[in-house]
C-alpha cells in the first residue's frame, strides 16, 4: 500500500513540471453571439482549463501548439479543435444533438434512436467498469429497466444469475424463456466473457425489436458489442485487487444460551429437556475455562465421543467457517490500434478469486484471450475475424455444496472443532472439506466469427454481410471422495461419510446422466466427465437503405440464419481407486465399481428474415418484420411457423408546429408495437420422441440390484411451437436540449400453446402424461427510465439516472382437473403463496383452550386440541378461522376448498429500480449505483428461520430466535409479546402463514467508486495517456427488513442439492483499490 | 476543495457504516417477575370450595452438592486403599439461595365423597408446575384417591388445574396434597385435601356458594 502511495505522489509532484504555449481565440454561440463563460481546456489536461469573457474571449497555456482544445459549453455539444501550429483560433459551439445523433443496436444492424420503433435500449460499457464484478451479468443488475437479474445465490465463485427480460414467459414444466444472448452476433455466455472486451449491450424487449431472431428470442434479446480496434497504438492495463466479506451472515448463540434454547424447544415439543442442571454446568465452566476440552470418551457408548447434546463446548461455527476477508485480484491487459486499412483489439483477461470459507481452498479463475481483426482490402470488401478463448477453473471442495451449507446452520456450538487427540471432530466437517476430496469444474470456450462485407455498389448504402460463427466448448469435470475417519477413544480408526448423516446412494440421473453419489464410510471414489458442445451457426443478410427526396427513408434487410448445436456428455466414475493422491479409472470388465454413463444430443433450427423500415423525415416510422423458423425440435408436420411483428412511431418534436417548444422539449417520440414469435426453448431436444429409461429397481437378485425398465412414458404427436403474442406502448423524450431524457414503456407478453402437462393418466398404466401444448400465461409490466446529465462550471459535472419497472405474470389456461392451489391453475399468479393468518400468539394456556374450542387446530397438530406443555398452550399460535367453520384446515388445497388457506404474498421480485448518482469534478470522479426491489414476499419454512423446524434434528438457532415465546422466570427473560411462538420441536407454530411472511424487498448501495485521474504533464504524457486510481465498493450497504438473511441470499443449487434462505452460500461485500492505464 | 473534502469524508462515513452491522439483542426482559394465583375450586358435581390460607411465608432454597476429596498423608502424598487406587473422601455441602421464595399453605379442603373432578383457575405469567398429589403423610407416594388430570401437571399463564377425586364409602383417613409451584420456584402453593364418608357434608360447607345459587351480578 505505501508503495501504492509514493506512486501516486511521485506522478502528482511530476503536474509541476509544464511546457507551456499561450493560445488566444474566441468561442462563438450556434447564433453568432460571443459564448460567455465557455471552458476551454486542452485535451487530456483538465489542469489548464480556462472560461471566456464577456465577449467570448480566451487566453490558455497549453503544452504544444500540437495540442488539442476542447471547449464546452453549457447545453451544447462539446468541440475539439487541433492546434496545428496555429496560437489564435476562434471556436464555433453546436447545439446539443446527443438524442439525434444517438444509435442503437438491433438486430442485424444500428439503427438512429429517434428512428427505433421498438422497445431497445442501448448502454456503453462504463456499468462494468471499475467495478470489482466477476462477470459481466453482475454488473448489468439494474441496468436497464425491464432486464431483471436477480441472484437468490449467493456469491459462490462462479455461480451465475437469473436473467429474464420483462418477466417469466414460461412456467417451466418442458419450455424456459431466457432470453438469447448474442456476442458480436453469435449465441454466447454472458457469464464467461471478459467485461473489459464489452464495448456495448443492447436489450431488445419486445417482439418488434427481437423478432428478427425468431425462434431463438421469444423472450427478448441481450446483445453484447465487443471492442474492436481503432486508431493509433494503445496499450491499456486495468486491474485491481479485492477483498471480500460475507454479508448478513446470521449471529449463532453462545453454547449455553443455544443449551437452554434448546431444552425450552425439547420442553414445549413435549419431551424431555436436553440438558439437564449439570450438564448446563458443564457448559457454563467449559466457557469459564474450566475445561481443556468440550468432550470425553462416552462411558456408555463405547468407542464414542461425547458429542452433539452430550459435548459442553462453545463453538460459534461460523467464526470456524467464515474467513474475516477473501483476497481476489483481476488483470486486464489490450492493445488496439489501426489504420485505414486494418485495425485491431488484442485483449487479456485474467481473475483469480477466493472463496470465503476457511478449510476449503475454493479457488475460481478465468482466463479470457481475445482479438478481432478487421481489414478493409477496398471499398467493396472488408472482412472481419474474431477469436475469443476462455477458460474457467472452479476448484473446491466436493463436500462444499447446498448440503454442507444447510448442516452449517446446524452445527451445534456444544460441539468441539477438535477431539482431544487433536483431529478434526466429525461433527465439525472440516476433514469433510480438507480431506474429503475435491471438485474440479473446468470450461473452455472457444469462439471464431467470420464475417465478410461486400459493398456492391459504391456510394449505394447496400451491404451483403456473410457472417459464420464457431463456439467449440470442452468442459472438463472431475470430482472425488476420499475416506475420512477419527481415532475413537479406544483407539479404533472410525470412518465416517463425507457427507456425514447421509444414506450411502449410488443413483443416475436418468435425463442428465449425473451420478448422485453419496459414498459410504471409507469408500474412495473418483469420477470424470467430459463436456463437448459444438455450435455452428451462419448468418446471410442484406441490407439496402434508400432516400427518396431526404424525407422517404427505407431501410430493407433480408437474411438466412442457421444454426447447429451439439452436445455430449460423458461420464465415468469408480469407487474404491488405488491412490487417492494420484486418481485414475481402471480398466476393469465387469465389476461393480464402476459407473458410466453418456448423453448427448444435437438441435437445429433455420429461419428466413425480412424487415422493412420507413421514416418519413425522422417524424413517422414503421417497421414491419417477419420471420419463418423451422426447428428440429418439434414433429416434421408441425416443424415450420411464420411470425410477423410490426411497429410504428411518431416523434411529435419533428412536426411543424412542435418548433417553438424544441428549447423545451427537442424530443418526444411515441411508439407502439405488436408480434408474435414462436419459442422452440423445449427443455427436452426431443420432447416428440417416445422415451424409455432406465432405472434402479427395489430388486435384488445375486445379491445385486438390478435395474428395471419402467413402461414408457407417451409422447405428443401434436407437440409444436408456444406462440408469444406481444405487444406494447412506449414514451420517449428528452427535456432542456437533452438534460432530462427518458422513456415509458407498458407491455402485455402472452404466451400461448405454452407447454404443460397433460392431464395425469391412471396410476394402472405407469407412464407419466406427455407434455403438451395446453397452457396459457400472460405477462403485463411497464417500465420508466430518466436521467438528468448537466454540467454546473467548468470544474463540475453530474447525472443523475433512475429506473423503475414491474410486471405480474398470471396463468390464463392450464388444465387442472382438481384446481390443486399447490399446483398451476387457471388464474394463478406467478409466485403466489398460500398460507394462514395468524391472529396472535395465546399468552396462556387459558386463552389458546378458549380459542380452540371455538377453531379447532387438530388439522395442524393430529394429536388434538389437547391444552399442555407437549400440545397446545400458552405461546402457541392462533391461526384464522377465515370459513368459521369450527376448524381451522386446508380444506382439500383446492381452489373450490381451500379451508383457511388464503393467498398471503407473492415472492416475485416487483418493482425492480436502482438509480445512479455521478459527479465529477476536475480530476475525481464519483459514483454511486443503487438497485433495489420495491416489493417481494418471502416464506422461509426452515429451522433457518424457525430455529426449530418442526422436526427435533432440524435445529438452527441463531441470536434472532431470542425473540420467541417465554413466560417470567425464564433464564432468557420474559418475552410474553414476541415475534415466534414458543420455539419447539414439533410443527405447531412454523405453518406458513402471513405473520411470518417475510418482507424481501431491499435498497442496495451495490457500488460507489471513487476515481482519481491523474493529470499528465507534457514528460509523462509521451507514455502515458490515461492513469486513473479507483477506489470501488460493492454491496457497501443494504437496507432491508428481511430477518436474518440477506436478500440475495436465499436458495442456492448445487449439483444434487438444493438449499433454501441459511442454507446458501453467502453473498459478498466487496472493497477494491484498482489501477487503470493507457499508454 | 472543501467540497471534494466532504465528497470524500461522507464516502468515508458511508463505508464506515456498513462495516457495522447489527448486533441482535436478546428482548428477554429479565425484570419481570413470576406470578401464581389460584382461585377456589369448583366441581364437576357444581360444588365450590373456597380456597383459604393458613399460612403465608418466606423461604429460602438451600442448594446441596458434593465435594470430593482425595485422601492425603501429612506429605501431600494420596493414601492409596488396599487396591492401590486413592481414596476419594464424599462430603455434602450446602448454600442458600440469594432468593426469596413464597410459600403459601392452604387450609384443609374437605370434599364431599361422592366428588368427581375438580377445577382450581389459576392466574400467572409463568409458567408452572402441578404434580401429582401426593400421600398426606410423608408427601412421597400417590395417593391414589386423588389425581391430576395428566395434561395439566404443567403448564403456562392462565390456565385451569383439573383434579380427579375418587367416591368413598367412609371418610378418608389419609389426606392428600397437591403442590403448585412456578417453574422457576419462587411461588409454591401447598392444598391440602381430604374427604367426607357416604351422606356426611363437610364441616362448614357453604351451599350458598355453589355457582348456581350465585345470583347474577
Amino acid at each position: 500500500m505505501k508503495k501504492l502511495l509514493s506512486m501516486i505522489a511521485c506522478c502528482l509532484v511530476a503536474v509541476a513540471a509544464w511546457a507551456q504555449t499561450t493560445v488566444t481565440g474566441t468561442v462563438y454561440e450556434p447564433s453568432g453571439e460571443p459564448a460567455i463563460g465557455a471552458t476551454v481546456q486542452e485535451k487530456g489536461n483538465p489542469a489548464t482549463g480556462t472560461a471566456t469573457d464577456i465577449d467570448g474571449n480566451f487566453s490558455i497555456k497549453v503544452s504544444s501548439t500540437k495540442a488539442t482544445l476542447v471547449a464546452s459549453y453549457i447545453g451544447m455539444e462539446s468541440q475539439e479543435v487541433r492546434l496545428d501550429g496555429r496560437t489564435k483560433v476562434d471556436i464555433h459551439m453546436k447545439e446539443n444533438s446527443t438524442i439525434l445523433d444517438e444509435v442503437v443496436v438491433v438486430g442485424y444492424g444500428t439503427q438512429k434512436k429517434i428512428n427505433a420503433t421498438g422497445s431497445v435500449r442501448t448502454i456503453d460499457n462504463e456499468v462494468l467498469e471499475s467495478r470489482p464484478i466477476s462477470n459481466a451479468v453482475q454488473g448489468l443488475q439494474g441496468a436497464v429497466a425491464g432486464l431483471n437479474i436477480t441472484n437468490d445465490g449467493g456469491g459462490a465463485p462462479g455461480s451465475e444469475m437469473n436473467i429474464n427480460i420483462r418477466g417469466v414467459g414460461s412456467i417451466g414444466e418442458g419450455s424456459d424463456s431466457k432470453p438469447l444472448v448474442l456476442i458480436d452476433g453469435m449465441e454466447g455466455d454472458l457469464s464467461t466473457i471478459n467485461p473489459n472486451d464489452i464495448a456495448s449491450i443492447s436489450v431488445l424487449k419486445d417482439a418488434a425489436a427481437a423478432s428478427i431472431y425468431g425462434s431463438r428470442a421469444p423472450f427478448g434479446v441481450i446483445l453484447v458489442t465487443t471492442k474492436g480496434g481503432d486508431r493509433g497504438t494503445r496499450v491499456a492495463y486495468t486491474g485491481n485487487v479485492r477483498f471480500q466479506q460475507p454479508t448478513r451472515v446470521p449471529e449463532p448463540l453462545d453454547s449455553y444460551t443455544w443449551a437452554l434454547m434448546a431444552n425450552d424447544a425439547w420442553t414445549n415439543g413435549g419431551g424431555n429437556p436436553m440438558f439437564g442442571t449439570s450438564a448446563l454446568q458443564k457448559i457454563k465452566d467449559f466457557q469459564n475455562g474450566k475445561y481443556q476440552y468440550a468432550t470425553a470418551a462416552n462411558p456408555n457408548a463405547t468407542g464414542e465421543w461425547y458429542h452433539d447434546y452430550q459435548a459442553w463446548g462453545n463453538t460459534n461455527w461460523y467464526d470456524t467457517y467464515m474467513k474475516k476477508t477473501a483476497v481476489s485480484h483481476e488483470h486486464n491487459l489490450s492493445v488496439t490500434g489501426g489504420g485505414d486499412k486494418m485495425s485491431y483489439y488484442f485483449s487479456g483477461n485474467y481473475l483469480d478469486q477466493e472463496g470465503i470459507f476457511k478449510h476449503a481452498d475454493e479457488k475460481y479463475q478465468r482466463l479470457a484471450l481475445s482479438g478481432k481483426v478487421n481489414i478493409v482490402f477496398n471499398p467493396y470488401v472488408s472482412f472481419q475475424w474474431t477469436s475469443r478463448l476462455i477458460w474457467t477453473s472452479n476448484d473446491k471442495p466436493s463436500a462444499l455444496n447446498a448440503l454442507f451449507f444447510h448442516n452449517l446452520g446446524r452445527r451445534m456450538p456444544t460441539n468441539p472443532e477438535k477431539l482431544p487427540n487433536g483431529e478434526w471432530s466429525p461433527e465439525s466437517m472440516i476433514a469433510s472439506l480438507e480431506d474429503g476430496g475435491r471438485q474440479k469444474q473446468n470450461t473452455l470456450q472457444f469462439y471464431n466469427q467470420a464475417n465478410l462485407v461486400v459493398t456492391p455498389i459504391k456510394d449505394v448504402d447496400w451491404k451483403i454481410h456473410a457472417e459464420i460463427n464457431s463456439r467449440l466448448e470442452n468442459n472438463p469435470f472431475t470430482r472425488q471422495f476420499n475416506p475420512i475417519g477419527y481415532t475413537s477413544p479406544t483407539g479404533d480408526y472410525i470412518y465416517y461419510s463425507v457427507f456425514n448423516g447421509l444414506n450411502p446412494q449410488r443413483k443416475i440421473n436418468a435425463n442428465t446422466g449425473e451420478f448422485q453419489i453419496n459414498p459410504a464410510a471409507g469408500e474412495k471414489y473418483y469420477e470424470k466427465a467430459f463436456t463437448k458442445v459444438n455450435y455452428f451457426s451462419t448468418n446471410f443478410y442484406t441490407d439496402y437503405s434508400l432516400s427518396l427526396n431526404d424525407k422517404h427513408n427505407f431501410k430493407f434487410l433480408l437474411g438466412l440464419q442457421t444454426e447447429y448445436y451439439q452436445r455430449q456428455i460423458d461420464r465415468m466414475a469408480h469407487f474404491d481407486i488405488l491412490d487417492p493422491n494420484r486418481p485414475f479409472i481402471p480398466s476393469e470388465i465387469g465389476s461393480d465399481n464402476a459407473i458410466n454413463s453418456e448423453v448427448k444430443g444435437e438441435w437445429s433450427t433455420m429461419g428466413i428474415f425480412a424487415r422493412v423500415n420507413y421514416n418519413y423525415m425522422d417524424r413517422y416510422m414503421a417497421e414491419v418484420n417477419v420471420r419463418t423458423d423451422g426447428a428440429s425440435r418439434f414433429p416434421k408436420d408441425q416443424r415450420w411457423g411464420w411470425f410477423p411483428s410490426f411497429s410504428l412511431g411518431w416523434n411529435v418534436a419533428q412536426e411543424a408546429f412542435w418548433e417553438n417548444l424544441t428549447n423545451v422539449c427537442n424530443y418526444l417520440k411515441f411508439r407502439g408495437s405488436y408480434g408474435v414469435l414462436g419459442n422452440q426453448n423445449t427443455t427436452s431436444f426431443y420432447p416428440y420422441y417416445q422415451k424409455m429409461v432406465t432405472s434402479g429397481a427395489e430388486v435384488v437378485l445375486d445379491g445385486k440390484q438390478v435395474n428395471k425398465l419402467p413402461v414408457y412414458d407417451p409422447y405428443s404427436t401434436t407437440l409444436t411451437w408456444e406462440k408469444i403474442h406481444n405487444w406494447g406502448v412506449g414514451l420517449d423524450f428528452a427535456f432542456l436540449r437533452s438534460k432530462l431524457q427518458g422513456s415509458v414503456d407498458w407491455y402485455e407478453r402472452t404466451t400461448k400453446d405454452m407447454v404443460g402437462p397433460a392431464r395425469a393418466f391412471s396410476a394402472a398404466f405407469g407412464g407419466k402424461a406427455p407434455k403438451t401444448n395446453n397452457a396459457e400465461m400472460r405477462t403485463r409490466g411497464w417500465e420508466v427510465e430518466l436521467s438528468w446529465r448537466d454540467r454546473i462550471n467548468d470544474d463540475w459535472s453530474y447525472s443523475v439516472s433512475a429506473s423503475l419497472s414491474d410486471y405480474e405474470s398470471v396463468v390464463t389456461k392450464y388444465d387442472s382437473p382438481d384446481n390443486a392451489i399447490d399446483k398451476w391453475y387457471k388464474g394463478k399468479k406467478y409466485g403466489e403463496i398460500w398460507g394462514y393468518e395468524v391472529l396472535g400468539v395465546a399468552k396462556s394456556d387459558k386463552e389458546m383452550a378458549e380459542y380452540l374450542a371455538k377453531h379447532s387446530q387438530s388439522n395442524i397438530d393430529m394429536r388434538g386440541d389437547v391444552i399442555g406443555i407437549g400440545a397446545w398452550g400458552g405461546g402457541d399460535l392462533m391461526y384464522k378461522d377465515l370459513d368459521n367453520s369450527g376448524s381451522v384446515d386446508p380444506g382439500s388445497k383446492t381452489l373450490d376448498d381451500h379451508g383457511d388457506l388464503r393467498v398471503i404474498g407473492n415472492e416475485t421480485p416487483r418493482f425492480a429500480y436502482s438509480f445512479t448518482l455521478e459527479a465529477k469534478w476536475r480530476f475525481i470522479d464519483l459514483r454511486a449505483y443503487f438497485q433495489g426491489i420495491g416489493k417481494r414476499d418471502y416464506f422461509v419454512g426452515s429451522a433457518t428461520f424457525f430455529g426449530y423446524g418442526g422436526k427435533p434434528y432440524q435445529v438452527t438457532l441463531f441470536k434472532d430466535h431470542l425473540d420467541y415465546f417465554r413466560y417470567a422466570g425464564s433464564e432468557l427473560g420474559a418475552n410474553l409479546d414476541p415475534y415466534y411462538g414458543r420455539i419447539r420441536t414439533d410443527g405447531n407454530n412454523v405453518q406458513v402463514c402471513d405473520r411470518f411472511l417475510q418482507d424481501a424487498s431491499y435498497l442496495r448501495l451495490k457500488n460507489l467508486t471513487i476515481g482519481f485521474s491523474l493529470p499528465e504533464n507534457a514528460k509523462i504524457s509521451k507514455y502515458v495517456q490515461k492513469a486513473r486510481l479507483y477506489f470501488s465498493a460493492e454491496n457497501l450497504f443494504t437496507w432491508t427488513k428481511l430477518k436474518i438473511f440477506d436478500p440475495e441470499a436465499l436458495n442456492f443449487s448445487d449439483g444434487d442439492y438444493s438449499g433454501g434462505a441459511g442454507k446458501t452460500y453467502p453473498q459478498y461485500r466487496t472493497f477494491s483499490v484498482g489501477l487503470e492505464l493507457t499508454f | 476543495m472543501k467540497r471534494l473534502i466532504y465528497l470524500l469524508a461522507g464516502a468515508a462515513l458511508l463505508g464506515g457504516f456498513s462495516a457495522c452491522d447489527d448486533d441482535k439483542d436478546n428482548p428477554g426482559d429479565f425484570s419481570l417477575k413470576s406470578t401464581l394465583e389460584l382461585g377456589n375450586i369448583t366441581s364437576k358435581n357444581g360444588r365450590y370450595y373456597p380456597l383459604v390460607v393458613e399460612e403465608t411465608k418466606d423461604t429460602v432454597y438451600e442448594y446441596f452438592y458434593n465435594v470430593n476429596d482425595t485422601l492425603k498423608d501429612e506429605s501431600g502424598e494420596p493414601i492409596p486403599d488396599q487396591f492401590g487406587d486413592p481414596q476419594v473422601t464424599v462430603r455434602q455441602e450446602s448454600y442458600f439461595s440469594k432468593k426469596t421464595a413464597k410459600l403459601v399453605r392452604m387450609k384443609q379442603v374437605v370434599l364431599f365423597s361422592t366428588e368427581d373432578e375438580l377445577t382450581i383457575p389459576i392466574t400467572s405469567n409463568a409458567r408452572w408446575l402441578a404434580p401429582e398429589p401426593r400421600h398426606i403423610l410423608n408427601g412421597e407416594a400417590k395417593d391414589p384417591w386423588l389425581l391430576n388430570i395428566e395434561s395439566t401437571t404443567k403448564g403456562g399463564g392462565d390456565a385451569f388445574l383439573k383434579l380427579k377425586a375418587s367416591n368413598t364409602r367412609s371418610k378418608r383417613t389419609v389426606g392428600a396434597f397437591q403442590s403448585v409451584l412456578s417453574s422457576d420456584s419462587m411461588i409454591m402453593y401447598i392444598i391440602p385435601f381430604t374427604q367426607v364418608g357416604r351422606n356426611q357434608t363437610p364441616e362448614g360447607y357453604d351451599p350458598s356458594l355453589e355457582p348456581g345459587n350465585v345470583p347474577a351480578e
